[in-house]
């Protein structure tokens, strides 16, 4: 029989809400930072000149086909040999390298979406290239990307438990901490699983509410 | 593959029930075992010199040969299947029935022993320090106190004894809990972290492995029992691991069990290391 022993919880009240404030702050950098690293990998995918598009798709393909376990290790320890690496840091930039690669594909397939003819008419209009994708095709391929780039953020907010390997203490290490205190995996990772929820909940609610206004003409 | 399984749970439940010289109770985890001639050992790889992994991918160390011991004593032909299991939820899966008893370096404490029983300890150790050189000079002087400062970072291994003293000897430094043992010696090694505090026999061979960027502060500033754990109401199996434990300690075993582990040490060389 399992007893449950959920008065143990509440003391643990401010060490989890550093932890979630922790979580938080390393999947807000590594959503921007990995945003932007994926729109440029994006756009030099579907950009004319062959060799950049090459590099794109090969950074794209290296870090889809890795665990992101592996990139967090090899920054932290294998990185960390070399020069001091935080665990901050190894946090940040493992999620922030490893999402960029999908939101990469994200906003290529976005662009693609875009119908050709637009670029072609937009350049026959006298626009660069530059100025047919700032002004025609990426304002309707964001509006088109909002979806599946809702659900890679919150992908990325459950990844950052991952950070937990190379001693982040984010949520899940702290979690783990307190479990290994009291033996009351069921009342501390029910509590941890609520606030994971209730913070991707918040997320993908925020982002319909900014899809509906964007869809607005 | 569902008949046989089905089949097997059902001749488990017939043994169990219907056999004359079964009694009315289920049959105790020693009867088990005995019965199955297999004795199901739960480790956690990884802490040397007790359990580790040999380059052929052989489990080898002092508990191994502690389990050994064990079988041998049942006799009847009784042998050792080790399960591994991770350090967190190494006594849940006890509980859950994936092995019959834990031998595993594992200290005794009050709060362990309210999730499962205890035998009388087999071993008996403490917490020792790792240090970093670049950060720390050696001194005969320097003591666990000394490194209680902010700024200083503790490296330790989740949910160990080491993490327990550590949270007790440091108010002021910095903890940093790490997966393993060697992540934690790895974070000292690369001057990521000043200190590890972990388990002296650990501490000891670290530091000879890591002589140029480490040195090991072994006197323990906490003592602690390795005890070999079992299901609460195992009584039966705790009181013969008890009887057998003071026939290894006192029938000259458990000296040259030592002797191989910690003092000659041959096996150094059939276990991957770093080199450093």
């Amino acid at each position: 029989m399992y007893t449950w022993h959920w008065e143990q919880i509440p003391q643990y009240f401010p060490l989890i809400g550093a932890a979630t404030l922790r979580t938080l702050q390393i999947s807000v950098v590594s959503i921007v930072l990995g945003s932007l690293l994926g729109a440029l990998a994006g756009l030099m995918r579907v950009q004319p000149v062959r060799p950049i598009r090459f590099l794109a798709a090969a950074y794209v393909e290296l870090l889809r086909n890795i665990p992101l376990m592996l990139v967090l290790y090899l920054i932290y320890f294998g990185l960390g040999a070399f020069f001091p690496v935080s665990p901050f840091w190894a946090a940040v930039v493992g999620l922030s390298v490893f999402e960029g690669a999908y939101v990469a594909e994200i906003a290529r397939a976005g662009i693609e979406s875009v119908d050709r003819g637009q670029m072609e008419a937009a350049r026959s209009l006298g626009m660069s290239w530059l100025q047919s994708m700032r002004h025609v095709i990426v304002p309707q391929a964001v509006r088109r990307s909002l979806p599946p780039l809702t659900g890679q953020f919150v992908s990325l907010v459950k990844d950052s438990s991952l950070a937990s390997l190379v001693s982040y203490e984010e949520l899940m290490l702290v979690g783990r901490q307190i479990n290994s205190r009291i033996f009351s995996p069921f009342e501390v990772f029910l509590t941890i699983g609520a606030i994971y929820f209730a913070l991707c909940l918040t997320l993908s609610l925020l982002s319909r509410w900014q899809e509906a206004r964007l869809a607005r003409p | 593959m569902r008949t046989p399984a089905l089949l097997a749970i059902s001749l488990v439940l017939l043994s169990g029930c219907g056999g004359p010289s079964q009694s009315a109770t289920r049959p105790s985890t020693l009867d088990r075992i005995l019965s199955t001639k297999v004795l199901r050992v739960g480790m956690n790889p990884g802490y040397a010199p007790f359990e580790m992994v040999d380059t052929d991918g052989n489990l080898i160390g002092f508990d191994v040969d502690v389990a050994h011991y064990l079988a041998g004593q049942m006799g009847n032909g009784v042998r050792v299947e080790v399960q591994k299991s991770d350090w967190d939820p190494i006594i849940a899966n006890l509980n859950a029935g994936k092995f019959d008893l834990i031998i595993s370096g594992m200290t005794r404490t009050p709060q362990r022993a309210l999730r499962c029983e205890f035998t009388d300890p087999y071993f008996e150790t403490g917490q020792a320090l790792l240090v970093n050189r670049a950060k720390w000079k050696p001194s005969a002087r320097l003591t666990v106190r000394d490194f209680d400062q902010p700024g200083v970072i503790v490296a330790t291994k989740l949910g160990t004894t080491g993490e327990i003293a550590a949270r007790k000897a440091f108010q002021k430094a910095t903890i940093k809990t790490m997966e393993t043992e060697s992540d934690a010696a790895l974070e000292v090694d690369a001057g990521r972290a000043d200190v590890m505090v972990y388990d002296k026999p650990y501490i000891a061979i670290r530091a000879q492995e890591s002589p140029q960027r480490t040195f090991a502060i072994l006197e323990p500033f906490t003592k602690e029992y390795l005890a070999i754990a079992v299901r609460k109401g195992d009584t039966e199996l705790r009181d013969w691991l008890n009887l057998t434990i003071f026939e290894l300690k006192t029938s000259g075993t458990w000296d040259s069990l030592y002797q191989t582990w910690f003092v000659r040490m041959p096996w150094l060389e059939r276990v991957k290391r770093p080199t450093s």
